[in-house]
């Protein structure tokens, strides 16, 4: 089986091919192409020299959903919602998250603006009844008077529409009649849960993204058909799964972690299989860097996320986000003061070392100037980089601050490894965790060569940097399962209910999940279905989450079930009744899993060695020695400073630093 | 013993991060909507002297109150606090609660046989007895209609819970379902928060451990000091008044001076009215967390949420007067009005010793809390879908609808699907009012229509403090919000007229209220056009309103409008 996986980000676009008889894997880097993404897709895969017709599946994390969120370009969204019920997406329940004493933040607007926001008459009640019948003549009416454009959205959303779907899906139809080609999209099918605030919104992000998802993924998987591909194009998810493009295109909601949740889904197969737990993963890119905190060889699912400030329900993998990469520009705010990032130079003009017309002094070139790139080889197989550029972008800026390029090249890589380290405090120190009891994983292009200067701050102690480092998140989206979540919100308190209805409820669920999976070409073998109710006791506001294995079959058992999970998480119970509000099903289909071989190095250190510069460490250059990590044996270690390079990535390890190859190739970074 | 920094930041971070974990733990496991689901409540962890190191989680009106109360229990049990101990309270007089109805759960913390600190909550409850249901009882003309009063007890002692004290308290309300498991939610979240600062301890060693609670407060007080040494030295003054005393429309004022002497700052109440007759007198906790919260949220969001902070920071309070009351006097409205009153006084004063950063006022609330039976049960429903618009600031508009100033949007709205679970309603409409934000250059909130079905027959205890009078102020040129209204509709169609406070029983009616709008900042002939052009396609503002109090008039096509600066002065 030949499986090839690709990850878009801001800079680069990654791809990674695996032969499952050879256990061998292949990568490839090429630069993004911002206004054609699908064209740095296809140069990857020419460039992993794989003919196309022989691939058995494509797994690609996609961006774009984020990106359009983050960068407010989004389609016109019209929202047809239950009269006297216009405003629920800018009251917003009045959160305004973390910042209750900041007064004078700004809320973000509203997706749907309140001239967007198209209210008619209908009504369910809290139990699923209908007390006010759909007037299908006034939606065709609405719908005529309104000036729908072809590239916009409609989000329906009617209250009481998870226990009631059939007014909302009515009127999808209509607006398919009468709007035929415009993205449609209604809140019971992106979300089939109560809370109509949070459904709401999630729909309206889904129809924001919708338009632009669906015609991005269509044409990509058009050109992949021209040259040859014949299979499924699948989709990493926010949840660490897959999905196929079908499903990508319907709920784009869930695609908005794609890459990054790709990249934690390799960490933790990559803790799995070197017995490291606990891992704090930092992914620095181009443009951003993402950090998760995986305990126990779990990642964090929440479904209580916002992107941009907006609620998304849907389930997704804890990331949090900085806009620091090797691409983040450096500048002067109004007071002088040295900012690098959130702006980055992205794949074009790139950062002034590139030679691509960029004119804006980027970590990238800082790096350069430092000697820890080397100016002989290219970053991504075919840019050189030339360090005069670099020089030169820096000088005007250095003479403003009165710093040396040097000093000033020093302090940009030092503010850039301060914002990704509150980062990571953020998602460690607040929440409790110290970081010191972690391992660093670094990857990402720009990841190894910045994890000891951000471990040093933290006193982490170990660092681990995986084989393929620069194409991780594309490696994780071949390593990902197809995953699909689905969730039904039914409330009855279990006193006086017979178990079979809980039973024939999942049922229902599913023998959908299963044609679902069939449908989108899993084979029967490999679904795995896994059953979680959300519980409380009888009059409470929020759920806990209790799995039901098959072994529970009574509602004594699951009683028991919750009892325990209550006492566990919140340290009491009571033997009280309780009310069951959700079905949870995920539904897997646990396909063959990449498997990475033992490390081949081709010789001692010495037959490693490239060469020997000077580096800047620490306020002066120090004699340092290059190595090529592809030739590193296993069991090698080498002594800070030094520099171990590879396509893809440079990882650098400092005076006080020593790596250690590992057995399947993997670099052990420890403080001496 | 000094702590290194790196140490001190990640003690600050882990206390705040028990905190947010133990309120997190009180709405996942309580009972009552009022916790789980609006967060009227807080969570606090103070040191073994009572001084609060870490309120990372609550409300703002509950921000400097829980000190008082972990130490009037301290006093009342000097020398008989043991491990396993959990103490509850909430007389204002006698415990240094704010209102009755918040009552405060705190459990000791022992690490190596010594009191290391408390681990504490304080929280609405849903029902404590009294004159009306709902623990607002309007009609109160001293603390003894009001509801139970709770000096410091021992509730459960050495591990064992009283069951004597636990009946007595179910007794007294009329929810005992409710309370049994809100108290059970509270003691629970107090084990979490007590459990992981022995784990703390375990970490630090006992002298870390109290050296680092030390200079977290002494970080605080310097972090503040520096923000007041940046103010002009002088003397400020403000003043806000309610227009009615519960009963009949007495004006009753709150006079505040606010004098900067480098890095210290008096706050001064002296020549403010006396306490008056219904129940929004302050108790002395609760105006202490008032004006400590008009000075974190006017100055500096990200101040840490300990009582170090407000170290340098002296109240004087004049015993007898409204914002320091003596019993008996009835105090239960407190934390809302006139908590908001003293917020806006302080504002007041603070615009005009750093007017750039000038708040303009929000508007007060209007809605009532209605109580009836569903099958068996008791129930008591608050119409927060009702609630008020924020005033604006310097850089944005006022919020268009938030909860009360106390909480600073801190309170979450409820979400209708829910409610409509829940109660027996049907709400029909939430939706924002037009010409209902002051003008300004930024312009103040909106205000909403809200329009409900109260399906059975009811209870309604009256509060509408923002009703007929505007309440939210403008600034720097801005207008006043506008007034809220109430209106109940019989089935028949017979209109209701309802007092500002008051008990009162209905029949099953329909309920249409306007909550009032907030403040203005700023001259609405500065505002930008596009924005008012924004408002009127939103139909927030009316083109009547653009043409007069803006000078903006919509072109004859629609499609825009003409704002020269000649037009907008004319």
């Amino acid at each position: 089986m030949l499986w090839v996986g690709v990850d878009v980000g801001g800079t680069f676009t990654d791809g990674v091919l695996y032969n499952s008889q050879t256990k061998e894997f292949m990568f490839a880097k090429v630069p993004s192409t911002p206004g054609d993404p699908a064209s740095g897709v296809i140069d990857v895969i020419k460039d992993l020299d794989v003919n196309m017709e022989a691939i058995d599946r494509f797994v690609h994390g996609v961006t774009i959903g984020t990106n359009t969120i983050l960068q407010h370009r989004g389609a016109k969204v019209w929202m047809i919602v239950t009269k006297g019920f216009g405003d629920v997406l800018e009251i917003a329940r009045t959160n305004r998250g973390h910042q209750l004493y900041d007064i004078r933040t700004v809320k973000p607007a509203p997706i749907v603006p309140r001239t967007q926001s198209i209210e008619i008459s209908e009504r369910v009640a809290y139990d699923g009844t209908e007390v006010l019948e759909l007037d299908e003549r006034e939606i065709r009416r609405v719908l005529r008077g309104l000036p729908i454009a072809e590239n916009d959205a409609i989000a329906i959303c009617f209250l009481h529409s998870y226990l009631h779907p059939k007014n909302e899906q009515r009127v999808a139809e209509i607006v398919r009649d009468e709007c035929p080609g415009v993205y449609v999209c209604t809140s019971s099918d992106v979300l089939a849960q109560f809370r109509e605030y949070e459904r709401f919104n999630t729909t309206a992000l889904n129809a924001y993204i919708g338009p632009l998802m669906a015609r991005y993924l269509t044409n990509l998987r058009n050109r992949l058909g021209e040259r040859g591909y014949r299979n499924g194009v699948f989709i990493t998810t926010s949840n660490g799964g897959s999905a196929p493009a079908e499903r990508a295109i319907r709920l784009p909601i869930s695609t908005v972690l794609s890459g990054p949740a790709g990249g934690v889904a390799a960490a933790l197969h990559l803790g799995r299989d070197n017995g490291l737990p606990n891992l704090i993963t930092c992914d620095m890119g181009g443009t951003s860097t993402d950090v998760c905190l995986v305990t126990d060889s779990e990642a964090p699912v929440t479904n209580e996320q916002f992107i941009g400030g907006y609620a998304n329900r849907t389930p997704q993998i804890e990331i949090n986000a900085v806009g620091a990469g090797g691409g983040s520009i450096a500048w002067l705010d109004a007071g002088d003061i040295l900012m690098v990032g959130p702006q980055s130079a992205g794949a074009n003009p790139g950062p002034a070392c590139y030679g691509q017309g960029g004119t804006s002094p980027t970590v990238t070139d800082a790096n350069l100037v430092l000697n820890r790139l080397s100016p002989d080889t290219s970053l991504a197989g075919r840019i050189a980089l030339d360090r005069n550029l670099a020089l030169e972008v820096l000088r005007p800026l250095g003479a403003k601050l009165g710093l040396k390029e040097l000093n000033l090249a020093d302090g940009i890589v030092q503010i850039a490894v301060a914002r990704m380290v509150s980062a990571i405090k953020q998602i460690s120190i607040t929440q409790g965790h110290d970081p010191r009891d972690f391992v660093l994983c670094a990857y990402g292009g720009a990841g190894p060569m910045h994890a000891a200067f951000i471990a040093d701050e933290l006193e982490i102690g170990r660092i681990i940097v995986p084989v393929g480092p620069g194409n991780f998140c594309a490696l994780g989206s071949i390593i990902s399962d197809v995953r699909r979540d689905y969730v039904s919100t039914r409330l009855m308190q279990t006193q006086g209910i017979a178990f079979s209805l809980v039973e024939d409820t999942f049922s229902q669920m599913e023998e959908k999940a299963q044609s679902d999976l069939l449908a989108e070409g899993i084979d029967h073998r490999e679904i795995e279905l896994r059953r979680v109710l959300g519980m409380r006791y009888v009059g409470q506001s929020w759920e806990l989450e209790v799995p039901l294995p098959g072994s529970i079959t009574s509602l004594e058992a699951l009683d028991e079930a919750f009892f325990k999970i209550y006492q566990r998480r919140f340290g009491q119970n009571i033997k009280a009744p309780t009310e069951i509000v959700t079905f949870r099903l995920a539904a897997l289909g646990r396909g063959e899993k990449p498997k990475f071989s033992k490390w081949r190095g081709l010789g001692g250190l010495e037959d490693a060695k490239l060469a020997e510069r000077d580096v800047y460490f620490g306020g002066s250059y120090l004699p340092t020695a290059i190595y090529d990590r592809q030739k590193l044996s296993a069991g090698v270690e080498i002594n800070g400073p030094a520099i171990i390079e590879e396509s893809g990535a440079t990882t650098i390890v400092p005076p006080a630093w020593r790596a250690v190859v590992q057995e399947f190739g993997h670099l052990m970074l420890e403080r001496r | 013993m000094s702590v290194d920094p790196i140490t001190l930041a990640i003690v600050q971070n882990r206390l705040d991060h028990i905190a947010r974990q133990m309120g997190w733990v009180m709405t996942r496991t309580a009972r009552s909507p009022i916790f789980s689901q609006s967060h009227d409540f807080s969570c606090f962890l103070a040191d073994r002297d009572g001084t609060i190191i870490s309120q990372a989680d609550g409300i703002p009106i509950h921000t400097g109150g829980g000190g008082f109360a972990i130490r009037a229990l301290l006093e009342a049990f000097s020398g008989e606090i043991e491990p396993d101990d959990v103490f509850i309270l909430n007389d204002p007089y006698e415990a240094g609660g704010n209102h009755l109805p918040d009552w405060v759960i705190a459990r000791p913390i022992f690490f190596e046989a010594q009191l290391v600190g408390f681990a504490c909550n304080r929280a609405h409850q849903s029902d404590i007895g009294g004159g009306a249901a709902g623990t607002y009882n309007a009609a109160a003309t001293e603390i003894f209609h009001e509801g139970i009063r709770l000096p410091p007890l021992k509730l459960v002692s050495k591990g064992a819970l009283r069951n004597d004290l636990w009946k007595l308290l179910k007794i007294n309300t009329r929810t005992p379902d409710l309370i049994d498991g809100d108290l059970r939610a509270m003691i629970g979240s107090t084990l979490i928060g007590a459990e992981a600062v022995i784990k703390l301890f375990a970490e630090l060693g006992l002298d870390k451990g109290f050296a680092a609670f030390a200079e977290i407060l002494d970080y605080a007080d310097r972090r503040f000091r520096k923000l007041i040494s940046e103010l002009p030295n002088g003397r400020f003054e403000g003043e806000e008044s309610t227009d009615n005393d519960c009963f009949s429309n007495v004006v009753t004022t709150i006079r505040v001076a606010l004098i900067v002497e480098g890095e210290k700052i008096t706050v001064d109440f002296t020549g403010t009215d006396p306490e008056m007759r219904g129940f929004k007198n302050s108790s002395l906790a609760n105006t202490h967390s008032a004006v400590y919260m008009a000075l974190a949220a006017y100055f500096e969001s990200k101040l840490p949420r300990n009582e170090g902070t407000f170290r340098s920071v002296d109240v004087i309070a004049p015993e007898g007067s409204v914002v320091n009351a003596r019993p008996p006097a009835p105090t239960t409205m407190c934390t809302v009005f006139v908590a908001h009153e003293v917020v806006h006084a302080v504002w007041k004063a603070l615009a005009k010793a750093a007017p750039e950063l000038a708040c303009a006022g929000w508007g007060k609330s209007i809605h009532s809390v209605t109580s009836s039976t569903k099958g068996k049960d008791r129930f008591v429903l608050y119409h927060w879908h009702a609630m008020p618009g924020g005033g604006a600031v310097s850089g944005r508009d006022g919020f268009n609808q938030i909860g009360h100033l106390i909480a600073l949007g801190g309170l979450t709205l409820p979400n209708v699907e829910n409610y409509e679970q829940l109660y027996p309603i049907k709400i029909h409409r939430q939706e924002f009012r037009c010409d209902g934000g002051g003008p300004g250059k930024f312009r103040g909130g909106t205000g909403v229509e809200y329009e409900a079905d109260v399906l059975v027959a009811s209870e309604y205890s009256f509060r509408g403090e923002g009703l007929e009078t505007p309440s939210a102020y403008g600034v720097n040129g801005g207008d006043w919000g506008v007034a809220g209204e109430l209106r109940l509709i019989l089935p028949n169609g017979d209109g209701i007229h309802t007092p500002k406070y008051g008990v009162q029983s209905f029949p099953a009616l329909k309920m249409v209220a306007r909550s009032p709008g907030g403040g203005g900042w700023g001259d609405p002939m500065e505002r930008d056009p596009l924005a008012v052009w924004n408002d009127v396609r939103n139909g927030v503002v009316s083109p009547a309103a653009a043409k007069q109090v803006y000078g903006v008039s919509l072109l004859a096509n629609g499609l825009g409008v003409d704002a020269s600066a000649a037009r907008r002065r004319n």
